[in-house]
């Protein structure tokens, strides 16, 4: 266990600091006795953090470090490869995604109460890690100490990787474990452990939840790793609100939340717990879903005859992400059907259609099975299978814009470059860029300094009244960032599938040293997502509804909250 | 009183061939029955130590109160956390009383 944990705030230059009353929140934390030491920097993703990180960070060799910050998982990285020159082991070192989990979901009065409440959450489990073999272990290890050898873990597993040891004690073979964490939820006595996971740290996690001092009933949500967090990540980029108390912690999978966590929080005066789960999710082999619903239910009976209100234990199957699907060409398809041979999901149905006059066998696709994974676009003799994402005229495109340097870009399409207040200038030659683009025919390349705030958003729309119709974006942060862009395009009314991201931080963190090398990847991944536009044949419009549903999941779920009142277990 | 098993809820610990109640029991009375369910097999010989019930993973254990501390609504039931155990007592006239013993050692709770 760490002999001390200290804190890092990333004040984000300011744009953080707007919300978080840092001044407030740094004298909070000091108070606490857990806490060594408090430090706050700006832009912590940038060079100068980092080296600012090394001047600030000065702790010995079983030092626990929590930062705050946001969670793209380029920070991650960014953080991973700096822990051994701080001497600070990885398990030791957590990230709190404050911007992601309190700063978003907002507006909120109690920002900064709320960010202390899960930067506490965080170091109340840093102070609990501990090597029981499993930091150097490829998979689940079981603690032979307290194990009794029940074989419940054996039974549950859903890869078969347990066998029994020479003295009869279970043990799981690294080569086969996927570390899903079922095992850890199943085990009666809590001793598995996963190599980034132990029950006690988790316990101690839970335990510390406090809430942010107002009356809102806590939830304590488990989301998992593969399937809803991101989602949820991704909902709450787009401008869903959470409810305002909601913590939550990220399990590799239902199935690896132990009851005796539920009862934990239950007991520490949580108001709820929600597992997110997935809903028969693509990992169904795993049979996560089942097994965790089928331990709630034990435990809700339980309850039941305690007298106490199971609606405060919930599972939320969150429905599934539906895929974009392949487009069969009628009038390619020859009906060879090399596509049911090749599809791993059974999705092929193969009908007979009236082609051009003669009745033909078409390989239709099932919506609901097809994820798109464009595996019979590879086998496909004829190429009628494309997929709506990606089709091969794309592809083409993209290659030929890499390749050649020769994009003739469609009149008005705008390149808008973001330079995070000359944080990626450090290393990106914005000037070089722009000329380069202009020799490739963009006529609108414009750049900015803060994209990720609504105002940079309207900014644009104003300079860009020429009514830009399919534009690339050229920020910090892959996907995610997208995402959050993408609810600012709405707003200032840019059609979402004519526009395309480039990840312009990757290629800063890619080339730290060498700006002439980042500037022409950047370009490059451009030029090649320019060219992607082109053809584009994606259809959006379902997220909308989704994000609508589970909004108002929580919001009426909150209420019934309400209605209940507070845990009897909430002390005063 | 002796325990009573819950049979839907109860797995008989996947078929093992010894369920975690009966490793338990200090008076050697659980044993799996015939249809993979844990049973106790002596009821008479039972000191209500409640071993079992707070052992069962699935929860399928309940304790019956005897007769001479209280009569139907009794009941006191045990939920097992990581390191505590929360229990809940309900009294012959349905008054409910609930209270948490911690059952290893752990840092304190602080602000």
């Amino acid at each position: 266990m760490p002999s001390s944990v200290e804190v890092l705030i990333c004040r984000c230059q300011g744009s953080v600091s707007g919300e978080f009353e840092i001044e407030r929140l740094t004298k909070q934390l000091e108070k606490n006795k857990r806490i060594a030491k408090v430090h706050v920097l700006d832009h912590l993703c940038s060079q100068e953090g980092m080296k600012k990180l090394n001047q600030l960070v000065q702790v010995g060799e079983d030092s626990g470090l929590v930062v705050a910050a946001c969670a793209a998982e380029s920070l991650q990285n960014l953080l991973e490869s700096q822990l051994p020159a701080l001497n600070i082991k990885s398990q030791l070192c957590s990230i709190v995604p404050v911007r992601e989990w309190v700063f978003w979901p907002s507006p909120r009065p109690r920002a900064t109460e709320a960010a202390a409440d899960m930067i506490k959450m965080a170091v109340a489990r840093v102070r609990q890690v501990k090597d029981v073999g499993n930091w150097s272990a490829k998979g689940a290890v079981v603690n032979r100490l307290r194990c009794d050898k029940c074989k419940r873990c054996m039974e549950e597993c859903p890869v078969d990787a347990y066998s029994l040891d020479e003295e009869g004690y279970p043990c799981a073979n690294p080569e086969l474990c996927q570390r899903c964490g079922i095992c850890v939820g199943s085990c009666p006595l809590q001793v598995i452990s996963l190599p980034d996971l132990r029950i006690e740290e988790l316990s101690s996690e839970i335990r510390a939840l406090k809430g942010d001092g107002s009356e809102e009933p806590t939830v304590l949500a488990f989301c998992c790793e593969p399937l809803t967090y991101p989602a949820l990540q991704e909902k709450v980029a787009l401008g869903m609100q959470l409810p305002q108390n909601m913590r939550i912690i990220k399990v590799p999978c239902m199935g690896a939340v132990n009851t005796a966590l539920i009862s934990d929080a239950l007991s520490a005066g949580v108001d709820s717990v929600v597992l997110l789960g997935c809903e028969h999710g693509p990992c169904q082999q795993r049979r996560g879903d089942q097994l965790t619903k089928r331990r709630l239910e034990n435990l809700k009976e339980t309850l039941e005859r305690m007298m106490f209100e199971v609606e405060r234990v919930n599972y939320i199957g969150w429905p599934e992400a539906s895929s974009d699907g392949m487009d069969v060409d009628r009038n390619i398809c020859n009906g060879c059907l090399t596509c049911k041979e090749v599809c791993p999901y059974n999705a092929v149905i193969p009908e007979v259609k009236a082609v051009r006059g003669a009745k033909r066998i078409i390989a239709e696709r099932d919506p609901l099975a097809c994820r798109a994974c464009g595996i019979c676009t590879v086998a496909c003799p004829s190429g009628a299978c494309q997929t709506y994402a990606l089709t091969e005229a794309q592809l083409l495109d993209s290659l030929d814009a890499a390749c050649s340097d020769t994009v003739n870009p469609v009149p008005n399409e705008m390149v808008v470059l973001c330079n995070c207040q000359g944080k990626l200038s450090e290393v990106i030659n914005f000037q070089s860029m722009k000329d380069n683009l202009d020799k490739q025919g963009f006529r609108h390349v414009i750049e900015v300094s803060q994209l990720c705030t609504p105002d940079a958003w309207r900014n644009l729309a104003k300079q860009g009244s020429h009514a830009a119709l399919r534009a690339v974006v050229g920020a910090c942060g892959k996907s995610f960032f997208g995402s959050r862009f993408e609810a600012f395009q709405k707003e200032i009314g840019l059609d979402l599938s004519y526009c395309a991201f480039a990840d312009l931080l990757e290629k800063a963190i890619l080339w730290p040293e060498s700006p002439t090398l980042a500037t022409d990847a950047a370009t490059w991944e451009i030029l090649t997502q320019s060219a992607l536009l082109r053809e584009n044949k994606k259809v959006n419009g379902v997220r909308d509804l989704e994000l609508a549903g589970v909004e108002q999941y929580f919001s009426s779920y909150i209420t019934t909250l309400r209605d209940l009142g507070p845990n009897p277990f909430k002390e005063g | 009183m002796p325990p009573k098993v819950l049979l839907n809820k109860c797995d008989g610990c996947k078929a093992e061939h010894e369920p975690l109640c009966e490793q338990v029991c200090p008076g050697n009375l659980m044993t799996l029955g015939s249809e993979g369910k844990a049973i106790c097999r002596d009821l008479r010989d039972c000191w209500d130590c409640m071993s079992c019930t707070k052992v069962c993973p699935q929860g399928a254990i309940e304790t019956r109160m005897p007769y001479q501390i209280g009569y139907h609504p009794a009941k006191l039931i045990p939920m097992m956390g990581t390191n505590r155990i929360t229990w809940t007592c309900v009294d012959i006239n349905g008054k409910v009383e609930r209270f948490i013993v911690k059952n290893r050692n752990e840092e304190e709770d602080e602000d």
